[in-house]
């Protein structure tokens, strides 16, 4: 009798397991129509300026000026570019100095506050940033470069400002990777006698040098995505700079365009689907940015993945040249034959535009096929001993091609920057000096000796790193300090008035909380059953690929482009109006993939001794999954959720044409009416009413602590239960 | 077994509970009035609000998201009414919806006090639309070639394109004889009111546009100009003597019933057009 009942218990088991599999599989695969909705919407807007315009008119059109009806995307996808370039020139030397002494130099205990320090970076709303650009920035630019700038805005303050929210990242990716280069290849290098700086500088950096161009890539991404902050401090003007690398010249980014027109176009006409075919070929670049940093991590990962007993030189990421050569070559030769064709048909510009695009095509072509390249030897490896590499005479010259290209970089990012300031002449000079000051530079540090080089060298790190830390204080300060005069009763529980000028902030709070609690109860159950699917249920299936390709597309669109959903999928074609029930959606569908992916990270973190343990009980897969696995993953999945949240009190872009009033005179539970919203508010007060700075600063500081506060919580979540599980 | 179930159960309800929070359409109230549209109306309408909800038993509630927002919520019905600043497209609404002129605003100009401009009656100095032309098509650089000070480089401040506060303005400049093309260089274009005010607070030889509601008493660098003689006062704006106005507008979706009559008829009456002068735009009657 008793065995009988075991068996029927068991296949009823079995079915629970698959019934959940399944219902789980269609929760997770929710998430691929999200990203298909998101496609259809905004390929269905955008084919109207194809037929319109015409897909090369538009990409090749130089002028931008809704008032006459031209649609050129030149401009802005230049000044997309640029900025974005600027903002890697402030961010990269900042961020990878900063992790190099996080992870090389700084002691532990140092360490351990300078990386929560850092974390803070990431947690600031992009419009706090943007405030902060406006406010503080701005006009002390105006006031260092009177001859240069009017008012401030322009493309060095939005490159400044990008490149400071892109150091998180750029910190975080690059310091994970420098940690990851095992021990034993400090120790093999020191053991030879080489210094510590000589072993980070050798050694450490080349062996994570994968890691730090991830770092850099997802930085790019970051970057290139962002809304709300630049289109506070670069000027919008949609021009190409004169000459191109005048860094004081104002220049507009497509999502800053997005952004300002979308409001005021004629939903149907040329003018929105224009738009939307910019947010097309936003997305497409991202898309792109965020393959490579994919591929460039892969290839990361894997170099570390078996590290014990590995001898340090065989695996060295010394990348033979001689197999790099060719597809060098290849890809400048490309470069090249695009910059004359294109410079023979159209001009100079278009020439420098569409060769940076094959660039940054043939990059990605390279590092796929280099991938695929790279497995198929590493299989072939794997049956024959390994070879020693072939020194060609190519790989020897490398290096000394590698230094002059440096060199001509620096002479001509010195003559470009020089001649904004003086003349032809003391610009050459100036370049000239440089560059010899460069190459006497090397052989002076050699004769000073490793010791006081790794002095140096540490020294300016110190440097670097109180830089940082000195831009995040100031920021903080600037805020708090002038935002504390603001707060009180009267200002949290008072509904604003004069536009404004006076009054409180309370529907902004309230609506805030709103928004975020509508957020968690859509994000929540979907994303954490898509991780619950992907970490336990998934194999490596084309369907499981395609959920995650989907999470990842999803990952990398870039805010505003979600609130372009929003607006034409909910507030117009459902009908729903600007409604706190369409922002709650888009901000979902925005942080979905965090929360997916944290959930996904910490049941894949649960050891497997776990599982087994509790299946050799008798437990059947989903009791195993809702009883041990996930009580052993609650912390990570907590503070994933609690990361999202905050992500998404902070946002702006998403809300502004879904969610957001600019003013409301009571508070409103019904999901079908507008509500305020902070940064929304924060936004409308620094650039709509001269005068208010008190509210602003206030505003921000509430906004601020806000944010940061769940941030804090996330951090003790995590710091509590991974205290609490030890395994 | 029946806590696994428990839990099931909980998920299931919360991701059920989610799906009919994105269908649900509560049925509109008959005196609930909501208004979307336009940034630029938004501060007039928050106030005609205020004032209207004294008068009348209605809940308003006003959102923003642009004039095309504006049209299209008007359109599918999310919204009774809709606010523009500008005017209508030929192809907007396909002939559905009525526009209904409540008000008019004014760009006004402004320059850097030290331009030396001669001081006009009321110590006011004056340049004239073709002028205004001139300077920001790039014709003119110098303050000394529009009767200011010579030597004194013209700094050219402009809104941002796509801003309704310069389409406005350069809707204007467009009526002068010979018309008029915007210069795109040496422009220094700013994206809000307080940035143009700044900008020609602190740059010699500035010159910017506001809107006419926009105080300049905290700016004390900054002097208004007139235009062909004419200052922007309501009357002058009102009868079209002041050239670069434009009309800020409503509309509805067909011919206007019950609540939504009783709003526009509201705003055209003297209560309602005496909150538009008081929030600083000028009355239509």
């Amino acid at each position: 009798m008793k065995n009988e009942d075991n068996t029927i218990k068991r296949v009823k088991k079995f079915n629970h397991d698959i019934v959940m599999k399944y219902l789980l599989m269609a929760v997770a695969s929710a998430t691929i129509l999200i990203i298909l909705f998101i496609i259809i919407f905004i390929f269905a807007n955008s084919s109207g300026a194809i037929r319109d315009i015409g897909i090369i008119e538009f990409i090749t059109g130089t002028v931008w000026k809704n008032s006459e009806g031209m649609y050129g995307a030149v401009p802005l996808i230049v000044g997309t570019l640029l900025v974005t370039f600027g903002a890697i020139m402030i961010a990269l030397p900042l961020g990878l100095g900063t992790a190099v002494f996080i992870s090389e130099v700084a002691p532990k205990r140092l360490r351990n506050i300078l990386k929560p320090i850092c974390e803070i970076f990431a947690g600031i709303p992009s419009v706090v940033y943007g405030f902060f650009g406006l406010v503080v920035l701005v006009p002390l630019l105006g006031t260092i470069f009177p001859d240069h700038l009017l008012s401030g805005t322009s493309w060095l303050a939005g490159s400044i400002i990008l490149g400071i929210m892109a150091l998180p990242t750029i910190i975080s990716v690059s310091e994970d990777a420098m940690r990851a280069v095992p021990r034993s290849y400090r120790e093999a290098s020191m053991a030879m006698g080489a210094t510590r700086w000589e072993t980070t500088r050798r050694v450490v950096v080349p062996a994570a040098i994968s890691g730090i161009a991830a770092a850099t890539i997802l930085g790019i991404g970051r970057a290139i995505g962002e809304t709300i902050a630049v289109m506070m401090v670069t000027g919008n003007s949609p021009m190409i700079p004169e000459p191109l690398w005048n860094i004081f010249e104002m220049l507009r980014t497509i999502t800053a365009t997005l952004a300002l027109e979308m409001p005021d176009a004629a939903s149907g006409s040329t003018h929105y689907s224009a738009l939307f075919l910019l947010a097309l070929i936003l997305m497409f670049i991202v898309l792109l940015i965020n393959y490579v940093a994919k591929v460039v991590i892969k290839r990361a990962r894997r170099k570390f993945g078996d590290t014990s007993g590995t001898s340090f030189t065989k695996k060295l990421p010394k990348l033979t040249y001689a197999v790099r050569i060719p597809k060098a070559l290849w890809v400048i030769a490309s470069v090249a034959i695009t910059f004359t064709i294109s410079a023979f048909l159209f001009n100079l510009l278009m020439a420098v535009v569409y060769s940076s695009f094959v660039f940054l095509i043939s990059a990605l072509l390279i590092t796929v096929v280099f991938e695929t390249a790279e497995k198929e030897k590493a299989k072939k490896e794997e049956k024959r001993p390994p070879r020693a590499k072939q020194h060609t005479i190519l790989s020897k010259l490398m290096p000394n091609v590698m230094r002059s290209i440096t060199l001509i970089a620096m002479f001509a990012f010195v003559w470009m920057m020089a001649s904004l300031f003086f003349d032809r002449q003391t610009t050459g000079i100036i370049a000239f000096v440089s560059v010899i000051v460069m190459l006497a530079s090397a052989p002076v540090g050699k004769k000073l000796g490793a010791t006081i080089r790794e002095k140096v060298a540490h020294g300016s790190l110190v440097l670097v790193m109180l830089i940082v830390v000195a831009i995040l204080v100031v920021m903080l300060f600037d805020i708090v300090s002038k935002g504390l005069p603001a707060l009180s009763l009267d200002f949290l529980l008072k509904y604003p008035e004069d536009r404004g000028m006076s009054g409180g902030i309370f529907p902004a709070i309230v609506g805030t909380i709103q928004l975020v609690v509508g957020t968690m109860m859509i994000a929540f159950p979907l994303g954490i059953i898509s991780g619950i699917y992907l970490a336990e249920y998934s194999k490596n299936t084309r369907f499981t690929r395609i959920i995650r390709e989907a999470i990842d597309l999803l990952n990398g669109t870039p805010s505003v482009v979600f609130g372009l959903f929003g607006m034409t999928a909910l507030v117009i074609f459902l009908g729903v109006g600007i409604a706190l029930i369409a922002g709650c959606i888009t901000l979902a569908f925005m942080v979905l993939p965090v929360i997916i992916r944290t959930t996904e990270e910490s049941i894949l973190a649960v050891p497997k001794e776990l599982r087994e343990a509790s299946l050799a009980l008798g437990a059947s897969k989903w009791e195993t999954t809702i009883k041990v696995v996930i009580p052993a993953a609650f912390g990570g999945v907590i503070t994933g959720l609690i990361l999202s949240l905050g992500r998404a009190a902070g946002e702006t872009a998403p809300i502004m044409f879904t969610a957001a009033a600019i003013y409301s005179s009571s508070i409103s539970f019904s999901l079908l009416d507008p509500v305020m919203a902070l940064p929304y508010h924060l936004y409308i007060l620094a650039t709509e009413v001269p005068g208010s700075t008190t509210m602003q600063y206030g505003t921000a500081l509430v906004l601020l602590i806000m944010v940061l506060f769940m941030f804090g919580m996330a951090s003790l979540a995590r710091h509590r239960y991974s205290k609490n599980i030890k395994w | 077994m029946k806590s696994w179930m428990k839990v099931s159960a909980a998920i299931l309800i919360t991701a059920m509970i989610c799906v009919p929070l994105t269908a649900t359409v509560i049925g509109t109230d008959s005196h609930k009035l909501s208004v979307a549209g336009s940034t630029t109306v938004y501060p007039l309408m928050a106030e005609l609000q205020k004032e209207f909800e004294k008068f009348a038993n209605v809940d308003m509630n006003v959102s923003g998201g642009g004039s095309g927002v504006g049209v299209s919520s008007t359109l599918n019905g999310v919204a009774d009414i809709g606010m523009l600043s500008r005017d209508l497209k030929e192809d907007e609404g396909g002939g559905q919806l009525v526009p209904h002129v409540i008000a008019k605003d004014a760009v006004v100009v402004i320059v850097n006090k030290n331009v030396g401009l001669p001081n006009k009656e009321a110590g006011i100095p004056d340049l004239t639309l073709e002028q205004l032309a001139g300077i920001y098509s790039g014709k003119y650089n110098d303050w000394g070639e529009v009767g200011g000070k010579a030597g004194q480089k013209i700094a050219v401040i402009a809104r941002e394109e796509g801003s309704g506060t310069r389409d406005c303005f350069e809707a204007a400049l467009k009526t002068v004889s010979g018309g008029f093309v915007a210069k795109e260089r040496d422009v220094n274009s700013v994206n809000s009111t307080g940035a143009v005010l700044l900008s020609v607070q602190n740059t010699p030889g500035a010159i910017g546009y506001i809107n006419l509601n926009v105080e300049i008493f905290a700016y004390p660098g900054i002097t208004k100009v007139t235009v062909d003689g004419i200052t922007a006062t309501s009357e002058n704006v009102q009868d079209k003597t002041y050239e670069i106005s434009r009309d800020l507008i409503l509309v509805t979706k067909g011919k206007e019933t019950g609540m939504v009559k009783f709003f526009m008829d509201w705003i055209l009456s003297e209560d309602g057009q005496r909150t538009v002068e008081s929030s600083g735009f000028v009355r239509v009657n």
